[in-house]
């Protein structure tokens, strides 16, 4: 790659990075769909001037990475568990993935789909729902924890679909006694060293809070290397282990929030579409149908759980609602690729799938959702 | 309803302007005469005397606000004559004497006074005086009922804080009554739940906390594996579980004193959801006392933390969320320090517990700050910390 490729690269994602969160507050649509669709227009589906190279890749991956991470960190292990819906959230979570496994079987389709299929996009339903201010209520609340529950789930399952082979299941296992033995360590060191743990939450000029959590990740995406796991579920499990030994902590999650989001994971969405090739769409255009049909009802024959507590048309309102699709279908679909799971054009179908499923479905809530 | 006002000089003018229907027996001439002059009802007589006050009509309530000598005696003839006796008292040491009298009604002062005769919530305005100018609001004692709700001056409506300096000139807004009292002094009467670990340091611990609060300490024994019931006159040996809701029925106590040497949820919280409850490390006084709010609607949190604050001395609450600021406003006349947690709620609640306090006061519901249940019990484990749990 020549030195003015590596500057229009550089050029354009900054560009696409800064000004998808302008253009898609104002178009009401997330972010991250911009990006995709940004990436697209400028990848290999149309103007082709965003070339691949190392370090674009490194700081893709490094975007996944801090994306698993802090959906890691969003899991509210408190709120879910203090939750007065928590058998329904965990019955919709298993009618959900039961439904799926039937659905993409007969459909001739690989486990892989009836776990994405099981996802739901949690940023979206949280905005979605802050957007209508129903977000602290009794519904919004459950619509949250629900698709926490099945975020993190689904997220834990295609963790363990990767995984070849028995050995690979030990060392997966080996992670997560790692991740038990961490956070019984982590609340020692509250318990016996409150004043070094407290700088962590502070303005201190070194940033030791910031450094600490990035080592934290960096470390267990290492472990899961090194023992040849999927290295999201590394990414994911250090994201949960800070969530649920410091239960909170407002300004260091802002900056983690501010260094992930403000530059690595925007390179992921934009990379991730600038080399899919919408040509690709037009022949998978069946297999989204599809899928878009086989989340649909699942996720409405799943709600039907929730009929006692909020009549028909509302519990119908979070079927459409928890039927959205994102970040971890796009993550999901990276991994899928590089490990042979499913092709470009299952890619494509995928991508197409998850963005028009948050643009489709909470338009259909926000019609539905009696206000 | 006529009330016969035993007292002198200003004091007596002060209380007799608040009162209605009011007749007022002072036994100075001098002060007699003026108080006559400012067109009251007034007799100079001796009111220790049988034959003067078995001329009033007994339904009147008698108030005795003149020297504590005086009232005592006075107070003896009219307690013999059947009237509903109210006291000034001057001097707290002298209480004990009046309740010897079986003089119920004992108050701190005339703001308390009004506001146990009126039974309810009363308004009050008072001047400041050239002898309380440049102190700070914290050093003027309104007594066990009353409350400084806002402060005059020159116009304008001050909010009251701990360190306002007033001004001769100022007026006080007071508020008085039953509610204002139980914000300031919440425990009259405390159980101390005895058991065969409990020692000699924490009998004197809960000793120490019934005397500042001047409650009365009544035991619950436990004999083997049940409890000794002290209520209604009951004989019957009852396990703790019936032991606390009989007791919650008789709504006699304010508080729990007892000890947990191990982890034990189920009891904690039975006694919790009865009573705040103090478990006792055998401290000798608290000297240093830490409120940790970590909980969404800590209204009586701020309480005990007020009630601890007015007894003990110095008080630090630590606010566990941001949103709990709200509640700054809570804290006027007494002496706390408030801070809020700006890093991770459960890291700084360690850290300031780990500096060392001799009590802390926590709610079990823990729904704000999110420390995490095993922090909570190693705290309450604590054996250098007394800790007071409430709901």
């Amino acid at each position: 790659m020549s030195g003015v490729e590596h500057f229009t690269t550089i050029a354009l994602i900054s560009i696409i990075a800064f000004v998808s969160p302008i253009i898609a507050e104002k178009i009401k649509i997330p972010a991250v769909v911009l990006e995709i669709i940004l990436g697209m227009v400028f990848g290999v589906s149309f103007l082709n001037v965003i070339y691949p190279s190392e370090w674009f890749s490194f700081l893709s991956l490094f975007g996944l990475i801090f994306l698993m991470f802090l959906a890691g960190l969003e899991i509210d292990a408190e709120k879910v568990l203090k939750s007065g819906h928590l058998k329904k959230v965990v019955a919709f979570f298993v009618l959900s993935l039961s439904l799926s496994v039937s659905f993409t079987t007969l459909a001739g389709l690989s486990l892989f789909y009836a776990i994405i299929l099981t996802n739901v996009a949690v940023g979206v339903v949280v905005s979605v729902l802050r957007e209508i201010g129903i977000e602290k209520e009794e519904f919004g609340q459950l619509n949250i924890i629900t698709a926490l529950v099945s975020d993190f789930s689904t997220m834990f399952l295609l963790s363990i679909y990767f995984l070849t082979g028995y050995l690979q299941i030990a060392f997966a296992f080996a992670i997560i006694l790692v991740f038990l033995v961490a956070y019984r360590f982590g609340k020692l060191v509250i318990w016996h060293f409150p004043g070094f743990i407290s700088k962590w939450f502070s303005d201190e000029p070194s940033e030791i809070g910031v450094r600490g959590s990035l080592a934290i990740m960096i470390l267990f995406v290492g472990l899961s290397s090194f023992l040849g796991v999927e290295t999201i579920l590394g990414a994911f499990l250090a994201g949960v282990l800070l969530s649920i030994t410091f239960r909170g902590g407002k300004k260091l999650y802002d900056k983690l929030y501010g260094m992930g989001f403000g530059f690595f994971i925007p390179i992921f969405f934009i990379k991730t579409g600038s080399e899919l090739n919408i040509a690709h769409a037009g022949i998978g255009l069946g297999l989204i149908l599809l899928l878009l049909a086989i989340t649909f009802v699942v996720k409405i024959i799943s709600s039907m759980i929730f009929v006692p507590n909020f009549g028909l048309r509302k519990a119908m309102s979070m079927g459409l609602l928890q039927s959205t699709n994102l970040s971890l279908t796009i993550a999901s679909v990276a991994i899928g690729v590089t490990s042979g799971v499913i092709s470009q054009i299952e890619a494509t179908a995928l991508v197409s799938f998850a963005i028009i499923s948050c643009l489709l479905f909470p338009t259909l809530f926000r019609l539905l959702y009696p206000r | 309803m006529t009330y016969i006002l035993v007292s002198t000089g200003d004091k007596a003018a002060r209380i007799a302007s608040k009162l209605p229907n009011c007749i007022i027996i002072d036994r100075n001439p001098d002060s007699a005469k003026r108080l006559a002059e400012m067109g009251f009802e007034v007799l100079n007589v001796d009111a220790s005397n049988l034959e003067v006050l078995a001329k009033f009509d007994r339904e009147s309530k008698m108030i005795l606000a003149d020297e504590d000598e005086f009232n005592l005696k006075v107070a003896r003839v009219a307690k013999m004559l059947g009237f509903d006796v109210f006291v000034i008292a001057e001097d707290e040491e002298k209480c004990r004497l009046y309740e010897n009298e079986r003089i119920s009604k004992i108050c701190g002062s005339v703001e308390a006074l009004l506001s146990a005769i009126f039974e309810k919530s009363r308004y009050f305005e008072i001047k400041v005086g050239e002898e309380m100018d440049g102190k700070t609001l914290k050093e003027y004692d309104a007594g066990e009922d009353c409350m400084v709700i806002s402060v005059f001056r020159n116009g304008k409506v001050l909010q009251p804080f701990p360190e306002l300096e007033l001004k001769a000139g100022d007026t006080l807004a007071l508020v008085c009554g039953e509610h204002v009292r139980l914000t300031k002094n919440p425990f009259d009467s405390i159980l101390f739940i005895k058991s065969d670990e409990i020692g000699e340091k924490e009998i004197r611990e809960a000793e120490m906390v019934a005397k500042r609060f001047g409650a009365n300490l009544i035991v619950l024994e436990k004999v083997g594996d049940v409890y000794a019931c002290v209520l209604e006159g009951q004989s019957d040996s009852v396990d703790l579980e019936e032991a606390v809701r009989m007791l919650k029925r008789s709504d006699e106590f304010d508080l729990i004193a007892t000890t947990l040497k191990e982890k034990n949820e189920d009891v904690l919280k039975l006694l919790v959801s009865n009573f705040p409850t103090l478990l006792l490390s055998g401290k000798k006084d608290y000297s240093k006392i830490l409120v940790l709010v970590n909980n969404s609607n800590p209204d009586t949190i701020i309480n005990i933390a007020k009630a601890f604050s007015r007894f003990f001395g110095k008080v630090k609450v630590l606010f566990l969320d941001e949103e709990q600021i709200k509640h700054f406003s809570k804290f006027t006349e007494t002496d706390l320090e408030v801070e809020v947690s700006r890093g991770n709620p459960m890291v700084d609640a360690v850290k300031e517990f780990k500096s060392g306090y001799d009590l802390v006061i926590f709610s079990l519901t823990n729904d704000a700050g999110n420390i995490d249940r095993d922090i909570l019990w190693k705290i309450i484990l604590d054996r250098e910390t007394s800790v007071l749990v409430v709901e």
